[in-house]
């Protein structure tokens, strides 16, 4: 039943029970308010992993996503007095739609193309919350959003906020998990591989990239919707193009392609800078140090495959070398040389 | 008399003021093997190029089955049943043998985001289908053995044999074969013959093989055309053509 698997997935079952356990054996609120933020972060991280590590595509605007999930839940609760039972699901969903109308007219692009298209998605909703004040009030954002409230119980705490951030988190794992498992998440990363060759056997190379997108952004849409309800302030600063660079270092650091590998590079990444907080001015040096050491150690992630220290020998491993994408379609008779794969066989 | 399969009328291709394919004409019947070949540069390529989607024609009208493809999408081409394989092999080099066959099953299922996410009865039926749908192509012909082998590992033959599985995966009704023998010897360009007249008669194919070994085309031919310089020169039986004064002197003299 497993074998095609495309990565091996231990199962998180004692992770999920030291997850609950922490914040009630350790009383301390700072511990809770770091635990609810790296909760948000994993399932940002998780989502932007569906689209980077399994479908090779470089998407610049996923902060863009969580602040649609946001400014959606901030105005649905402020206007219309809309529950969280209400707020959460429209959040996602409008998020969701707004990543799949996006996306169609963009995913023929490549490599960078792309990137620059999902850059400029991401600066036109941060310029679109920055100056429609009638809707967003601009600058000084949208204060007063009420807590999550559940059946009558509300989520006052950072500690409560934590639980809900987790519960999502477990919610994307699951639903991601059985995508990347899925026939869909094979030819997903097939198209990751050679999306011509996936085509010429009948792949809908643009129907399921866009199937991949729109489910991340569905997630950063519900992480938007949590982050307005706990912190019941929304303004631009958290969607901007500074936190997917964040997200995406988190990917990388924790294990582009794996299941667990950004949930541990968001919380590693959430939590490092506080440790170092008594450093002072020493602490970001040494944050960029260590992802320094990290990228150069270890280039396919904490929880990449492949023997530790990889990169010893300064060469990354196969599966981060870009993947070859010819632009052109003729391309291949233009090649004159036969491939190196070709040589070796014809021997 | 049947009909045939696929029908080519005067097909061109321009590129940049070159004219690759000029004038191109093919009726494919069904169960039928037609060979294409012709010196380097000739436009065989490219014909199998526009032929599955991959170039737009300059001009001209591809029907396949009934429906105008001359402006279809190549992924929406495979989907109808006329695959193509690739003058230098691409498999997903970085998944199992299997699952290189597995994606090209994939497309045909009948699921949706929702029953992934919910693995519905639906789902789990549409995936147990998809399962032993390769098992019994990987068991078939041969590969069932080296199924968990990363396909990009495997020796050159063997690569070709699972791009052709792969091909045959999407449960096609006519291949496109792109000089599926390139780059082998004698015995391993017979193996490869022998392969094919396998999948040829199990599944019924129609087959277009572009190929540089004239024993491959010979033995598997009913039919071949001859290209060059954009155009087709001859067309007839493997005998006839090849003993046609223009093709020795254009294709055969210069291999010489």
């Amino acid at each position: 039943m497993r074998r095609w698997r495309p990565t091996r997935i231990r199962p998180g079952w004692p992770f999920l029970v030291l997850a609950i356990l922490l914040p009630l054996l350790v009383q301390n609120p700072f511990l809770h308010r770091l635990l609810a933020v790296a909760a948000l972060e994993a399932v940002l991280a998780v989502s932007l992993n569906l689209v980077l590590g399994y479908g090779g595509l470089i998407s610049l605007g996923h902060a863009g996503f969580y602040g649609i999930g946001a400014y959606v839940t901030a105005l649905l609760a402020l206007h219309l007095g809309a529950p969280f039972l209400v707020t959460l699901p429209v959040a996602a969903l409008a998020a969701a739609i707004t990543g799949w109308i996006f996306a169609r007219p963009i995913l023929h692009l490549r490599g960078h193309y792309f990137a620059m298209a999902t850059l400029a998605l991401g600066e036109i909703l941060v310029l679109v919350a920055y100056n429609w004040d009638a809707v967003t009030r601009g600058p000084s954002g949208l204060p007063g959003i009420p807590r999550a409230e559940l059946f009558g119980w509300v989520a006052t705490t950072h500690r409560d906020n934590y639980y809900l951030g987790l519960a999502l988190l477990v919610l994307a794992i699951v639903v991601i998990r059985r995508f990347v498992d899925s026939p869909f998440g094979l030819s997903l990363i097939a198209t990751r591989g050679d999306d011509q060759a996936a085509a010429s056997i009948g792949t809908d190379v643009a129907g399921v990239r866009t199937m991949a997108f729109a489910l991340a952004a569905f997630f950063a849409g519900a992480a938007g919707a949590l982050y307005a309800h706990y912190i019941t302030f929304v303004s631009v600063e958290p969607f901007q193009l500074t936190h997917t660079i964040a997200l995406l270092a988190m990917v990388a650091v924790g294990g582009i392609a794996t299941i667990p590998g950004p949930i541990v590079g968001a919380v590693l990444l959430t939590l490092l800078p506080e440790v170092l907080r008594g450093l002072a001015d020493l602490r970001m040096v040494l944050y960029g140090v260590l992802l320094m050491l990290v990228i150069w150690l270890r280039p396919q992630g904490l929880l990449g495959q492949g023997r530790l220290f990889a990169g010893w020998r300064g060469r990354p491993p196969a599966s981060l070398v870009p993947q070859r994408v010819s632009a052109e379609p003729n391309a291949e008779e233009r090649r004159t040389q036969p491939s190196p794969r070709e040589e070796a066989g014809a021997r | 008399m049947t009909e045939a399969l696929l029908t080519v009328r005067d097909l061109w291709k321009e590129f940049d003021g070159i004219q690759a394919v000029r004038g191109f004409e093919l009726d494919l019947y069904p169960g039928e093997v037609v060979g294409l070949i012709g010196p380097n540069g000739a436009g065989k390529s490219t014909v199998v190029n526009l032929l599955s989607g991959f170039h737009r024609p300059s001009r001209g009208r591809i029907t396949f089955a009934g429906h105008d493809i001359s402006q279809a999408r190549p992924d929406r081409i495979a989907q109808l049943g006329l695959v193509r394989t690739f003058q230098h092999i691409r498999l997903f080099s970085e998944l199992t043998v299997r699952q290189n066959v597995e994606v090209a099953a994939a497309p045909r299922l009948q699921i949706s985001t929702i029953d992934v996410a919910l693995r519905t009865r639906r789902y789990r039926r549409e995936v147990e289908r998809w399962r032993q749908e390769v098992d019994e192509l990987l068991e078939a012909s041969g590969l069932m053995a080296i199924q968990d082998r990363p396909a990009g590992v495997l020796p050159y033959g063997d690569q070709r044999r699972v791009e052709i599985i792969r091909a045959l995966a999407t449960q096609p009704r006519a291949l496109l074969l792109d000089e599926p023998a390139a780059g082998m010897n004698e015995s391993e360009a017979a193996a490869l013959s022998d392969f094919l007249e396998w999948a040829q008669g199990r599944y019924g194919l129609s087959l277009v093989l572009i190929e540089h070994h004239l024993d491959v085309v010979e033995r598997l031919c009913q039919r071949v055309i001859v290209m060059d310089q954009g155009a087709i020169i001859v067309s007839g039986t493997p005998e006839e053509v090849t003993q046609h004064p223009e093709v020795i002197r254009a294709y055969l003299g210069e291999a010489a």
